[in-house]
């Protein structure tokens, strides 16, 4: 198991690299300047000379990159152009909103599709069946910014139940973490369902059964560890859309986190900012894929071996 | 006295294609008996229903299932849930895939022994070593700690008998227990049953397509055809004296001594798909004495206490010799 564990790290490491690489290249595939483009449109020439001479851009590529490399490992990612602070402070004093919204958002999720998934599959085939598959639908085939929207206009704008934007109360994280839960659940729902119905057909299923055991016990006992196996390989994969889906609520939101400052430095050309952001995001997901696979070796022991 | 089991007229359907009809049969208690029949013919679905194990959209459609004399087939099915794993057990024919492969051998015996016995884990973990190796395998503490990839074919069949065992039960079912083994294993496996129930008293069921097996390990045979059962009898009745001609013909496609392998004896044709265009008998399409009174609907005709078989010519018992001219 640890050895399955450090040999998942060690594999990690070049991935991680492989995209520092591919965010610092991404400057030098835009037309132009890349100090220029660092530098903000408007900077004058010795903001410009400067940061030429800081971050080595008069040197070859490979320079450039091992001593901005460096740089970011030591926890300098630069100034941000429009407000001129350290980009590491701007994204300390934002990630935690973000990890807190995604925290409660996957709870919910959770808490929806695991019971949800389970009782559809158990009752196939019958109203609750049906009434959870059309759940699942609508919550798949609705867009997030548009459930967010609808959610908005509901309990914020007509019932004023809920603010719609800013952090300070438990209020304030309602609409963003349903929305985020809500369109979470509904794939991962249907993932469980399916899965769990492809697990009850397996033979071990019909041993427990066998025993005597209550149908409680072989439902979650011995089919749903077993249909956590895949439903947990493709969470990895789900990782990516759930950035994407921050991104776009906390946009919505007004929700002071990683994901606004990206869109903001976005439309802002704050470069270095968005280099950062980007470099963040994606550490984070290999990590995060990292935890997936040592999960998955939790729950299947035929990977620990392999 | 009173069978431990008695299955009377049996109906399944899988949604709506009829599988078993008219199924009965009956089990003493300690007693063996070896159901035996081709690919398809309703073994598994019998044993299943008994269990109540039948999944949809498979139902049991008629006829009762008497355990001690009370019909399981009218109980609430927790109650039957109840009688799983501790009055009747079952083992079966995949072993490779009939073990959870996320829990430890030790987990999945201890937990029928904590269910059923009410033992603590501590208890029951001990208890799992000691079936481990009244099963014969060897280094029952290490072997307890595996899962079951780690294991053979053989092995998680022991261990699957193991488990069984666990409940104290009073009727093993082993549906083609040995069938997915290899021939030397297939030996042990059914030497360790006979063993064991020789042990423990409990009666069992043998569910195999080989009717050898079950000369050598029953008291008592079932031969069923296309859902039915069309003969039952003693292990000598049924190999001295077989009366219905399906029965003659499986007995003569049992290979012999000094025979060789290529000139083994086939019935010709194959099982019928659908019973319900069938009103007759089930075997009239394969069988060489088949006449225009074969498509009426055939009862059986008892000739012994034992001994009995669905077909008309055996009224007077249709001989050996007849058979063996056609
Ligand atoms: N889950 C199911 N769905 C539909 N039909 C089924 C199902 N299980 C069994 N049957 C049908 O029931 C009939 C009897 O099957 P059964 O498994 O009892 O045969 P068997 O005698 O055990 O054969 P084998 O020697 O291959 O195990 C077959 O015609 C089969 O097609
Ligand atoms: S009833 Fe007719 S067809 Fe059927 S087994 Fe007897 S002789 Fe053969
Ligand atoms: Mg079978």
């Amino acid at each position: 198991m640890l050895k399955y564990v450090v040999r998942r790290i060690l594999l990690a490491i070049p991935l991680v690299l492989g995209i520092s690489l591919l965010v610092f290249g991404l400057m030098h595939l835009a037309p132009g300047d890349p100090v220029r483009m660092l530098a903000g449109r408007e900077a004058p020439q010795e903001v410009i000379d400067s940061i030429r001479r800081e971050w080595g851009f008069d040197k070859p590529f490979l320079v450039q990159y091992f001593t901005w490399l460096s740089k970011v490992l030591r926890g300098d990612m630069g100034r941000s152009v429009i407000s001129q602070l350290p980009v590491s402070y701007l994204i300390k004093s934002r990630l935690p909103y973000t990890l807190k919204l995604n925290f409660w958002a996957t709870l919910l999720g959770l808490a929806i599709a695991f019971p949800l998934g389970v009782i559809a599959a158990a009752k196939r085939q019958t109203w609750v069946d049906y009434a959870a598959s059309a759940f699942a639908l609508v919550g798949m085939s609705m867009p997030g910014f548009w459930l967010a929207l609808v959610l908005i206009i509901v309990f914020a704008v007509q019932l004023n139940w809920f603010p719609t934007s800013g952090t300070g109360t438990w209020a304030h994280y309602v609409l963003p973490t349903a929305t985020l839960g809500f369109s979470w659940a509904a794939g991962l729902m249907r993932m469980v369902r399916t899965s769990l119905l492809e697990v009850l057909k397996e033979d071990y299923v019909r041993t427990a059964r066998a025993k005597g055991l209550r149908e409680k016990v072989v439902l979650v006992k011995h089919a749903l560890r077993n249909a956590l196996i895949p439903i947990v390989t493709v969470l990895g994969t789900w990782l990516a859309y759930m950035v994407v889906g921050t991104v776009v609520i906390e946009t919505i939101f007004a929700w002071p986190g990683l994901g606004r400052l990206l869109t903001t430095a976005l439309l802002q050309r704050d470069f270095f900012l968005v280099q950062a952001i980007i470099l963040m995001i994606s550490v984070a997901v290999v990590a995060a894929n990292l935890l997936v696979d040592v999960l998955y070796a939790v729950i299947d022991p035929r990977v620990r071996l392999s | 006295m009173q069978p431990l089991l008695e299955v009377q007229d049996l109906e399944v359907c899988f949604a709506r294609r009829q599988v078993l009809r008219r199924v009965s049969f009956s089990i003493a208690p300690g007693e063996t008996l070896g159901i035996v029949g081709e690919s398809g013919s309703g073994k598994s679905v019998t044993a299943l229903s008994i269990m109540g194990l039948l999944s949809r959209p498979g139902r049991v459609t008629g006829g009762r299932v008497l355990w001690h004399g009370e019909d399981l087939l009218q109980l609430p099915p927790d109650s039957h849930r109840q009688l799983r794993g501790k009055a009747m057990a079952m083992i079966f024919q995949e072993p490779m895939t009939c073990l959870n492969p996320v829990y430890t051998v030790e987990k999945q015996i201890s937990e029928v022994l904590m269910l059923h016995r009410g033992m603590s884990k501590k208890e029951a973990a001990e208890a799992a070593a000691d079936y481990l190796e009244q099963v014969g395998i060897a280094e029952p503490m290490a072997r307890l700690r595996n899962y079951p990839h780690e294991l053979s074919g053989g092995m998680r069949q022991r261990v699957m008998i193991a488990m069984a065992l666990a409940g104290e039960p009073e009727l093993l079912i082993a549906d083609e227990p040995t069938t997915a083994l290899d021939v030397t294993v297939q030996a042990q496996i059914l030497d360790l049953l006979k063993q064991l129930q020789a042990k423990t008293g409990m009666a069992m069921i043998l569910i195999t397509h080989d009717l050898g097996l079950v000369a050598e390990n029953a008291e008592r045979g079932v031969v069923m055809y296309a859902g039915e059962v069309v003969e039952e009898g003693s292990v000598e009745e049924l190999f001295t004296n077989p009366a219905h001609p399906y029965t003659q013909g499986l007995l003569r496609s049992l290979p012999r001594w000094g025979e060789q392998q290529d000139m083994l004896y086939t019935i010709p044709g194959t099982v019928p798909r659908r019973l319900e265009g069938i009103a007759g008998c089930a075997f009239a399409e394969r069988c060489p004495l088949a006449e225009e009174r074969c498509a009426e609907p055939q009862s059986m005709h008892r000739f012994s206490a034992t001994q009995a078989a669905r077909c008309w010519r055996t009224k007077d018992k249709v001989g050996d010799a007849e058979w063996q001219s056609r």
